[in-house]
């Protein structure tokens, strides 16, 4: 698991060829070349790659016991006059396996960034890019018991890989040529490493399951348990990363650039649902007024025939309606008079409409009558108007209102 | 594309998306609006049209009554004459002096036909009311077109007044 807890896909030297290893799905077939391999990949996927074991120098030094920034200094130094090419065109890391009071085990790795851009040319080609790289044996070491000295034997491009693992960490790593060999060569590529100060007082030994057939031969050569093993891909985040520092600039960058394309195309989906919903809402609308303009249609001659009787009534009301009656306008005009000093002196009536002339004996009377026949309820229909009544010369105030429905 | 490329085609890009949503979110609220509009208008006109059905059978009755009771007009020449003979009656009987009597002629309106005559009177107050009271009754489709009411300026006990009456016939 990554950073962002995404598993990346794994390109793994296998016996013969490249193993593809994909989250979910487990170990895809053997590919012969690594060109091969990248095919069957997402164009623009990051992945993770296991290098061959040569792609590496390793380098086992026994240094003074220091701290880890001293020995920093010390490992760079070393690797200055070892390493055939300029240290800043490597990529270096070291761990250390052992210390004590007086000295430091340390193994250093190098790894060229030249042969790393051939190897991963492929990848890179169809934006594959590399975001780490590391070494089987350092994955292998990870995940052997600290406690024991543990040998592992696994097959990698033809070749054996002999991984020392030392206090959870790779102490050092041989190759050899084939597997029929091995009960021949391991006593000396033994005999070398107990030279070169590696311990090989073994505890335990871890063979793969494709050298399931080399147990008994290992067990003869070695007086400790011999374990057949699965291979574990896992736990890629326990190791170093070998990738080189511009490449991991480079996926940090493309990572960034993935998860800035994930929130745009989440904003365009969340954009697209909002728009469609908008527009399902119009539908919805559009569904909901037809319903009604249908209702009102199915209604439309009941409510024409009725409507022609309203009109024809109200057409006849001043002949049939009694409230439009001369003498029922007449008798609520005179009985809204206000006192018995208010005046009608003409009463004009016809259908729909009535206006009444009068005098009062002052202005007040005679607004307080138009008033009166305002607030009647019976007259509630008709809007009557009054214009401000007209002082006589005697004093009295003349008025005149207008009715009309 | 070079950087400025880019930059300038984001800048395009980004202004075109502006306008497209603004013209998108405008064609969206200008027709929710509408829709919103009209569906409040045709559901109030869709209650109101519920409304006027339940006073249906009212009106109906309304109806059936008018044609029971509307009468029909015979004979155009004599109906003038005959209301006018009914007017005298009732006014006779109200002590209402009526003069200048004259008859109309027919006229054909939408809702009916209208047989005017117009006359002036002279009575007391009771009277006119009396004769205001027989003379309109909703069975009988008289209606006062013109009334005009006033206090006899000779006699301020009487009143005189000008009328024109119509009787409202069923339209043919």
């Amino acid at each position: 698991m990554n950073k962002s807890g995404v598993e990346k896909s794994l390109l793994v030297p296998g016996a013969d060829g490249w193993m593809l290893h994909v989250p979910g799905r487990g170990l895809l077939r053997s590919f012969p070349s690594l060109e091969a391999a990248a095919e069957v990949l997402v164009a623009g996927e990051p992945v993770h790659l296991v290098v061959p074991a040569h792609f590496v120098l390793i380098e086992r030094l026994t240094l003074p016991s220091t701290d880890r920034a001293e020995l920093e200094g010390m490992v760079m130094l070393q690797l200055e006059k070892t390493l055939p090419y300029p240290l800043d065109e490597a990529v270096c890391h070291f761990e250390v396996v052992s210390q004590d009071a007086q000295e430091s085990v340390v193994v250093s790795f190098a790894v060229h960034v030249a042969s790393l851009d051939a190897l991963c040319a492929p990848l890179r080609a169809r934006g594959n890019l590399p975001v780490k790289i590391f070494l089987s044996a350092m994955l292998t070491a990870s995940a052997c018991d600290p406690e024991q000295l543990t040998l592992c034997i696994w097959p990698e491009l033809g070749q054996l890989q002999l991984a020392v693992c030392q206090n959870g960490r790779l102490g050092a790593l041989y190759s050899m040529q084939g597997e029929s060999s091995l009960a021949q060569t391991l006593p000396q590529v033994l005999l070398q490493a107990e030279m070169e100060g590696v311990p090989v007082e073994f505890q335990r030994v871890r063979l793969s399951r494709q050298c399931a057939p080399l147990q008994v031969s290992v067990s003869e050569v070695l007086a400790c348990p011999v374990d057949v093993v699965e291979e574990d891909l896992g736990g890629a985040e326990r190791v170093h990363n070998l990738a080189p520092a511009s490449w991991r600039a480079e996926s940090l960058r493309l990572e960034a650039v993935g998860r800035r394309r994930h929130q745009l195309q989440m904003a365009a989906v969340l954009y697209l649902v909002g728009v469609a919903a908008a527009f399902l809402s119009l539908a919805w609308l559009k569904t909901r007024l037809n319903k009604v303009e249908s209702q009102i249609a199915g209604l439309r001659p009941q409510i024409e025939g009725i409507q022609a009787r309203q009109m024809r009534w109200q057409a006849l009301a001043p002949a049939v309606c009694p409230d439009q009656y001369t003498l029922e306008v007449l008798r609520l005009a005179f009985s809204s008079l206000p006192s018995p000093e208010v005046k009608i002196t003409t009463f004009e009536h016809g259908p729909g409409q009535f206006r009444i002339e009068g005098e009062a004996p002052s202005a007040n009377l005679a607004i307080d009558f138009v008033d009166r026949l305002k607030n009647l309820a019976e007259l509630g229909d008709y809007r009557i108007e009054s214009p401000p009544p007209s002082i006589l010369p005697s004093g009295s105030a003349r008025y005149n209102v207008f009715g009309k429905l | 594309m070079t950087a400025r490329e880019k930059k300038l085609a984001w800048i395009v890009g980004g202004v075109l998306a502006v306008m497209g949503n603004f013209m998108l979110v405008e064609f969206f609220l200008k027709n929710q609006r509408q829709l919103r509009e009209d569906l409040r208008r045709k559901t109030a006109q869709l209650a109101l049209q519920r409304q006027t059905l339940e006073e249906r059978e009212t009106w109906e009755q309304r109806s059936a009554w008018m044609t029971e009771h509307q009468a029909r007009l015979i004979n155009e020449s004599t109906s003038g004459v005959a209301l006018l003979d009914a007017l005298k009656e009732v006014a006779q009987k109200n002590s209402v002096l009526i003069e200048a009597p004259a008859i109309g002629t027919p006229e054909k309106r939408t809702y009916c036909i209208a047989v005017p005559v117009s006359f002036e009177t002279k009575s007391s107050w009771a009277g006119l009311c009396g004769f205001l009271r027989e003379a309109q009754q909703p069975e009988q489709f008289l209606v006062f077109e013109k009334a005009v009411l006033q206090v006899d300026p000779a006699d301020n006990t009487r009143m005189q007044a000008t009328f024109r009456v119509a009787k409202w016939f069923a339209s043919k």
